[in-house]
């Protein structure tokens, strides 16, 4: 949908309101894993970035934020009031990421006492500065805000959710600043908030490469010595933890790129990507005994499709596997899980190393399109009643048999030792049970924060037959829809999105247990679960037989015979 | 935070409990409200008990404004609280033999349960079952729809493609990929964990017809399939007893026109001759395709039960002898047989597909290895219980693009019967294999 050619073509000029907006759609879902909880954190440093990365390496104004900001004025500012009529709704492209980017930058600039008071006045005085408009309080052409930037926010949820991500944007409960609560929603840190971590990193003396879990547990640890907005977001909504660990880990990762600088000079320079990729684990089983794979992420904001590391005397070229992911790249074993494992890459020159962190745990959880193909890893945080595996030094085991003592987490059989006399440790089956974590404490935090659920209701859909790359099910064959969470009964519905919402069905369901639904014919649907405060949606798109074609992959497994490869009835000379 | 608030009570604590469930569920209050603990001692005056009611919460003694404003407080059973607050431990001292009623719902524990192998001693012979020809044409649909998806995903892993085989209602998926893998439309890893489906390959097989036969192999689908037909006459045959995908088939056409066709629609077919005997040729004698078979490291035998085809029941009893074992795990994780094979003279394990090592086994136990040819017909029989290995196995499916068939003789054994055998491959096979050759049809 994002066009390449288009976004290539405008780095021969200054960019415009479309080339910011296809930048924005692109920078914020690329390298970004399916499923992801997408935020349009929108600020000085991403549009800095993308600014870079997108377009050419210098701006032609002096900041790409001025840039991105005049772009958006000379878009929708007809003298002192707002058009947004010239920001369609139709079409494939969410036209108005650009403008909603602006608004999230207003929010972004609020300082910390206006975000204590969040008050319409304080952002549209911030929003005001950013479209340079003149004047207070909401602009013209943009009364009311159910008519005005309301319906881009939707669309902007409902193009996320097409791409296979999850939007986050939401409104107030009410009153006046029911509105402006979607842009705020969506800002993660404000400049403020960079400054005070820098501030802790310097005073903790965190010169070591974390990855951005263990970093974060570590600052979460510490929250109550914070101050201000900062404070409130690291205990606040768990749900943005995911993407609050990775804001901040890009914040450390500059620290330590400008040499650990041990004071704040007011002239913090812009945020340059991470020169490092980091690694997960892949785990799959051969023969019934799990075997681990290096598993690189991808950049986020970034794509990379060729990435080449050196491995041992050999040269590695990471490819794409799915969105966030390069393909498992090579096996690993204790040295590696013990020590962590540094890898130099060799192109692009703009990455330095790719590196597997130092970790006592790994959460492993299975493939959340694909629950049943036996791949596990380091897909993010487990969902809600599918079983996952813990991978754990023995040192944990005692963490661990407490929170299952406490019922808080189960898991099956015995703990299985791997590597023959290692100090690591496999729990099978893991499954978090309740949400009730307060008042439990184990001595490793950040094994505590990770399995600690951050959602109460989540919908997981599996069997089906699924085609990945179209991300749909065949029509005939839909998933099954297991609805798991914190509540006896949800209310279910599903409606067919044609041009309105069509109501497919409606029914009150026991979680927990697995049903089928009838989709009667091909295109997108949308589940929606109910329980009392809380919903989740989550879409199916199905498709007919006649859309699928034949996958152009090149990877084959074969057959080796003396000198000749096999596979299926191709029969050549290796040479 | 979790903690609990105690109450001094007086009366039935059924009733009082049956009353504060009501409430926390009318009001919404499970997350907040998560559990009840009733002290039953009996030492107490008749009628006299201690309540305890769990709270989450920013801090202890910080009740909830929901819970506060809800009739649960103004109950008159709680209106004596003990003033001090409660952790879980003290619960637990305070009142031991007591149960929690809990509001907050937990998961129900689902683990996931491994799959078993198809191929055991215990199902050593299949036979498939008889059907009309409507059931084949039915189950021969799904396979073409396995073979359509799996074409559209390229490659993946066993579970998955078990999992398609599942929704597809489709049984045994060991068996539909090996079948598929004689077929030459996939093929496996050696270690079995992943698949792929194979080129789109067109192969040549043994027509006596001046015009060439086409079959289609490896990675089709139904946009594919319309083009071929606009191109040739295109036959789709099923399979004996449905159990694959249709066979295939095309006429009328040759390499030149296949080629604009390449062209044009920018699908890659690939031109794979007369598979058949291309293969037969470059596969190695029984003695060499047993050393290439992948070895296992690393077998410490006595941490694993050990089961032949003669015995009933695993055993702690370690092979000493050259043949095919089923092993597993002897405790610890739950574990699935595996087939491997023991060269007790290299002192070797290995693995290889079932009927391989099955073949494998017979060879070494002296067994005459038999099969019959009918020349006049092309046609070759062999003895269902002395299937081939599978890749040599592969060479006689890819001769027609037909599985075989199943055909009963008068002595009352089974016999796989293969089309459109040349005698020059029966000829190289047989001797490859040690099998005798017998150029006549006893079955039938």
């Amino acid at each position: 949908v994002v066009n390449d050619a288009y976004l290539r073509e405008a780095k021969a000029f200054m960019p415009d309101y479309r080339n910011w907006n296809q930048a924005i759609a692109k920078y914020f879902t690329s390298g970004v894993p399916q499923g992801s909880r997408i935020y349009l954190n929108v600020d000085d440093d991403v549009l800095a970035h993308i600014g870079q990365n997108y377009f050419s390496g210098i701006s032609p104004r002096g900041t790409w934020a001025e840039d991105f900001q005049l772009a958006v004025r000379q878009r929708v500012v007809d003298e002192d009031s707002i058009d947004l009529s010239r920001l369609p709704l139709t079409g494939n492209e969410p036209s108005g990421a650009a403008f909603l980017g602006a608004m999230v930058l207003a929010a972004y600039r609020m300082a910390d006492n206006e975000v204590d008071q969040v008050s319409e006045q304080n952002y549209f005085r911030r929003f005001r500065e950013v479209l340079n408009l003149p004047g207070h309080g909401r602009p013209l052409g943009m009364r009311p805000g159910a008519s005005a930037e309301e319906p881009l926010w939707r669309s902007w949820n409902f193009w996320l959710k097409r791409q296979g991500f999850q939007p986050t944007a939401r409104p107030g409960n009410g009153g006046p600043t029911k509105f402006i609560k979607y842009p705020i929603s969506q800002s993660l840190l404000r400049a403020g908030d960079k400054e005070r971590l820098c501030q802790l990193f310097i005073q903790q003396n965190w010169r070591t490469q974390w990855d951005a879990s263990t970093l974060f547990a570590q600052i979460r640890y510490r929250a109550d010595t914070l101050a201000g907005h900062l404070r409130e977001i690291l205990t606040g909504d768990r749900q943005r933890f995911e993407a609050l660990a990775q804001a901040v880990h890009e914040v450390h990762e500059q620290w330590l790129a400008d040499g650990c600088p041990s004071g704040i000079t007011g002239n913090r320079r812009t945020l340059t990507p991470s020169p490092h990729l980091y690694s997960g684990i892949y785990r799959i089983e051969r023969f019934f005994e799990p075997i681990y794979y290096i598993y690189p992420k991808q950049p986020r904001g970034q794509q990379l499709e060729h990435v080449q590391v050196q491995q041992g005397s050999a040269n590695c070229t990471l490819q794409i596997e799915r969105s966030g992911w390069y393909t498992p790249a090579w096996e690993i074993g204790q040295r590696e899980l013990n020590n962590g494992a540094i890898y130099s890459i060799l192109a692009p020159t703009t990455l330095k190393n790719l590196i597997l962190p130092t970790r006592d745990f790994w959460i492993l959880v299975p493939d959340i399109d694909n629950p049943d193909s036996g791949e596990y890893a380091s897909w993010g945080v487990p969902s809600l009643g599918i079983p996952f595996i813990i991978l754990c030094k023995k040192a944990l085991l005692s963490d661990l048999n407490r929170l299952r003592s406490e019922r808080l987490l189960q898991w099956s059989g015995e703990p299985i030792e791997i590597f023959h006399n290692s100090d690591w440790v496999e729990l099978q089956n893991c499954m978090v049970l309740t949400e009730a974590w307060a008042g439990v404490f184990i001595g490793n935090q950040e094994l505590f924060e990770a399995l600690r659920p951050v959602v109460s209701l989540s919908i997981n859909f599996s069997g089906g037959l699924r085609v990945p790359d179209l991300r749909a099910w065949l029509v005939s064959y839909p998933p099954q829809i297991k609805v798991s969470g914190f509540y006896l009964t949800v209310k279910v519905e599903v409606r067919q999105l044609i041009n309105d919402e069509v109501a497919v069905m409606e029914h009150e369901r026991k979680t927990d247990e697995p049903f089928s639904i009838n989709l009667p014919s091909a295109g997108d649907y949308l589940v929606r679960v109910k329980a009392e405060d809380e919903s989740v949606e989550r879409l199916i798109r199905i498709i007919e037989w006649d859309q699928l074609a034949i996958q152009p992959s090149q990877q084959y497994e074969s057959l080796q015979i003396a000198s000749f490869q096999v596979c299926g009835s191709v029969i050549q000379e290796r040479w | 935070m979790a903690w609990f608030m105690g109450f001094y009570c007086y009366g039935r604590s059924e009733h009082l409990v049956n009353g504060l469930t009501r409430l926390v569920q009318e009001h919404n209050l499970s997350k907040l409200v998560t559990a009840i603990r009733v002290e039953n001692r009996t030492s107490r005056k008749a009628g006299e008990f201690y309540l305890f009611i769990g709270i989450e919460s920013a801090g202890i003694n910080d009740i909830p404004e929901q819970i506060e404003s809800s009739p649960i407080l103004k109950l008159d059973s709680l209106r004596r609280r003990i003033p001090q607050q409660f952790a879980r431990e003290d619960i637990e001292r305070l009142a031991p033999s007591g149960e929690d009623i809990e509001y907050m719902h937990r998961l129900r524990y689902m683990p996931i349960q491994k799959a078993a192998d198809a191929f055991s001693f215990d199902s050593l012979t299949f036979l498939p079952q008889i059907t009309d020809s409507s059931q084949i044409y039915k189950i021969t649909v799904r396979h073409n729809q396995l073979l359509d998806w799996l074409s559209a995903i390229g490659r993946g892993t066993w579970e998955t493609f078990r999992k398609a085989c599942e929704v597809l209602e489709l049984q045994e998926p060991r068996r539909i990929i090996r079948r598929l893998r004689l077929l030459g439309h996939i093929e496996t890893s050696a270690d079995g964990l992943w698949w792929s489906v194979a080129p789109t390959a067109l192969v040549t097989t043994s027509s006596h017809s001046a015009c060439p036969q086409f079959i289609l192999c490896g990675r089709r689908s139904e946009r594919l399939i319309a083009e071929l037909q606009r191109l040739a006459a295109v036959e789709l045959t099923p399979q004996a007893n449905g159990l694959a995908p249709f066979c295939i088939s095309l006429r009328g056409v040759d390499e030149t026109q296949i080629s604009l066709l390449v062209e044009r629609t920018n699908i890659s077919i690939v031109f794979a001759g007369k598979a058949s005997a291309r293969l037969t040729q470059v596969l190695p004698t029984l003695e060499t395709w047993e050393e290439l078979l992948p070895p296992i490291s690393g077998i410490e035998p006595s941490l694993y039960e050990w089961k032949t085809a003669d015995e009933l029941d695993f055993r702690a009893v370690i092979p000493t002898q050259t043949g095919m074992y089923q092993m597993k795990r002897r405790s610890g994780i739950e574990s699935v047989p595996r087939t491997i094979f023991y060269n007790q003279q290299r002192n070797r394990w290995f693995q290889g597909d079932w009927y391989g090592l099955r073949f494998l086994n017979l060879y070494y136990s002296g067994e005459t290895l038999v099969a019959n040819y009918a020349p006049a017909m092309n046609r070759l029989a062999i003895p269902l219980d002395q299937r081939w290995p599978e890749i040599y196995e592969r060479a006689l499916v890819l001769a027609s693009g037909q599985l075989p068939t199943y055909q009963i003789s008068n002595e009352n054994f089974w016999w796989l019967i293969y089309e459109q055998i040349e005698p020059d491959v029966i000829q190289q096979l047989t001797s490859k294999l040690n099998v005798n050759l017998v150029e006549e049809m006893l079955y039938a």
